[in-house]
């Protein structure tokens, strides 16, 4: 089988699974948008409690778009697939690939994109709606040329969030139960991404700090660019950081999993 | 009523050893003891940050002030280490026991079933960072609001604190008795457990509706702000008396519908 074809398979593989399992992940839209229904009240009660009309350095539409944009972007970003590799390396099920004409990366990161490809499609339309909706009943500012320049920052952060776990799972090599590390680490890349609060809520020092690392451009940059919170020299500079973080990402995965494949034990081989 | 002293004290020397043997499982696998308290400190950190987010805004939001909001969020934070200790891993693992006939074991003992199946487990490590993190806000909080921490204070938190975990084991426990007829239920439970997030933040900030159905009728919001309120002196005297009625009503609640669903119950072994 041809390079291209054999990774397009996996890419398929990837999105039969997301059509397979579609009710769980409408169910977890579901929950998810149970934390951006919290938000939204917070928000609108904090407003509703000042005569400021800026809260950290935010109006209420803006505010009301960042909770909800910030919800579905750590959605459209988020991974998974951590779970089935550290599943691979206790139980041995890394061999198969060690001995056939496959690249351990390649296929998951095509499975990851065809899991992604169909969710990515249902979130925007639920992203764009909401914004409407926004614009609507808030009078946001929604600008078609900032979703535009939107969706590439998107994808982009798809590919660093994979890389970034890439990364965190190659920790199974290591530690038996890896379990509290993952759910830790998503929670953890969840607050620093900005998918909780806006990072403007940690104050200009730690902000400055939380710029030097790859997290921010996960959720609160994509999620601010539909704000128009940011000027076009920040936006290009944000896109350059962006792919640095995914060259850089790509350097330390290898080696992580260089160095983590001299320990690996194939189980059961 | 000698009888149901018998039964009771029964369940009580079984409740301790059921501790025991959880708290030797947990010194037997470190490597669980360690993952599980590296995950409770980032879920407890990102708990923090609520109170960080209103405190600097420095706003009274609908009239609760930020000092209110901590103590709000310790309780919050105390209740968690309450539910993750005593319910949370039974409650996970009861669709499992469903779907892989183990339930039928329980069946045989002459312990009352529910008991068994919903008290067996109880989790040392994770309430150990809230209960901590949570007790200090709420002291802290109180000494901010100049609330004196007197035993008439202290008892009384206490008993709404006894009243909430009532509402706890009974509302967070149906929907995975659910699981006796859906078999799967991995579904239900996340929407379960995004429900208790809803005790994040005092009940203020939700509208009139929402607030009476989330105290009365599926009652989410009783279980954090009902506590907080008395300490902070605006429990009103319908709050009050539903503090008193609302675990008798929702644990006979439970304990029907239990019944109900046991007798649903086909073993998966057999």
């Amino acid at each position: 089988m041809s390079i291209p074809k054999k990774y397009f398979r996996a890419f398929q593989m990837g999105l039969q699974s997301a059509m397979e399992y579609r009710a769980d992940f409408f169910l977890s839209i579901l929950s998810g948008g149970f934390i951006i229904l919290i938000q939204c009240f917070l928000w609108t009660a904090v407003f509703a409690s000042t005569q400021n009309p800026v809260v950290y350095g935010y109006t209420l539409p803006q505010m009301i778009s960042y909770s909800i944009m910030a919800g579905l972007v750590a959605k459209m970003t988020s991974t998974g697939f951590e779970w089935e590799i550290a599943e691979d390396i206790k139980n041995g099920g890394l061999n198969k690939f060690i001995v056939q004409p496959i690249g351990y990366f390649y296929y998951r990161i095509c499975c990851f994109l065809g899991r992604k490809v169909l969710q990515l499609g249902i979130l925007m339309i639920i992203s764009l709606f909401a914004l409407v909706l926004c614009k609507i009943y808030l009078g946001f500012d929604l600008q078609l040329k900032r979703v535009l320049i939107f969706l590439p920052f998107v994808v982009l952060a798809m590919v660093l969030n994979f890389l970034i776990y890439y990364c965190i799972s190659s920790l199974a090599f290591v530690m038996t139960e890896v379990w509290g590390v993952f759910i830790a680490a998503g929670q953890g890349v969840l607050m620093l991404s900005g998918g909780i609060f806006p990072l403007d809520i940690f104050g200009e020092g730690i902000l400055k700090v939380l710029s030097l690392l790859p997290f921010k451009y996960l959720v609160f940059f994509p999620a601010n660019i539909i704000n128009g919170r940011f000027y076009p020299d920040e936006i290009l500079y944000g896109a350059i950081n962006q792919i640095l973080w995914i060259v850089i990402m790509l350097f330390v995965s290898n080696a992580c999993w260089r160095s983590g494949m001299k320990k690996y034990v194939a189980v059961g081989g | 009523m000698f009888r149901l002293y018998q039964a009771v004290n029964k369940h009580m020397k079984i409740y301790v050893l059921f501790m025991k043997n959880s708290l030797i499982g947990y010194m037997e696998y470190r490597a669980n003891l360690f993952a599980a308290l590296t995950m409770e400190l980032v879920y407890l950190f990102s708990k923090i940050l609520y109170v960080i987010a209103i405190y600097q805004t420095g706003i009274d939001i609908n009239g609760v002030s930020p000092d209110e909001i901590m103590l709000f969020i310790g309780t919050y934070i105390i209740m968690t280490a309450i539910y993750t200790g005593l319910f949370m891993d039974n409650f996970y693992q009861l669709p499992e026991h469903i779907r892989n006939g183990t339930l039928d074991i329980y069946i045989t003992k002459p312990l009352s079933l529910q008991f068994i199946a919903t008290m067996r487990h109880v989790n040392f490590i994770l309430p150990v960072p809230n209960l901590i993190a949570g007790i200090t806000m709420v002291v802290l909080a109180c000494q901010r609001l100049q609330i004196s921490i007197c035993f008439m204070n202290a008892a009384g938190y206490l008993l709404t604190l006894l009243s909430s975990t009532c509402i706890v084991y009974a509302v967070f426990l149906i929907p995975q008795i659910l699981s006796f007829w859906t078999v799967k239920s991995g579904a239900i439970t996340e929407i379960a457990d995004r429900c208790w997030d809803f005790n994040n933040m005092p009940m203020t900030i939700y509208n009139k509706w929402m607030q009476r159905i989330g105290v009365f009728i599926i009652p989410v919001f009783f279980i954090t702000n009902l506590p907080s309120m008395f300490l902070v002196d605006k429990l009103n005297h319908v709050y009050a008396v539903w503090m008193v009625i609302a675990p008798v009503v929702f644990l006979t609640l439970v304990r029907v519908f239990w019944n109900f669903a046991v007798r649903n119950y086909t073993s998966a072994s057999s």
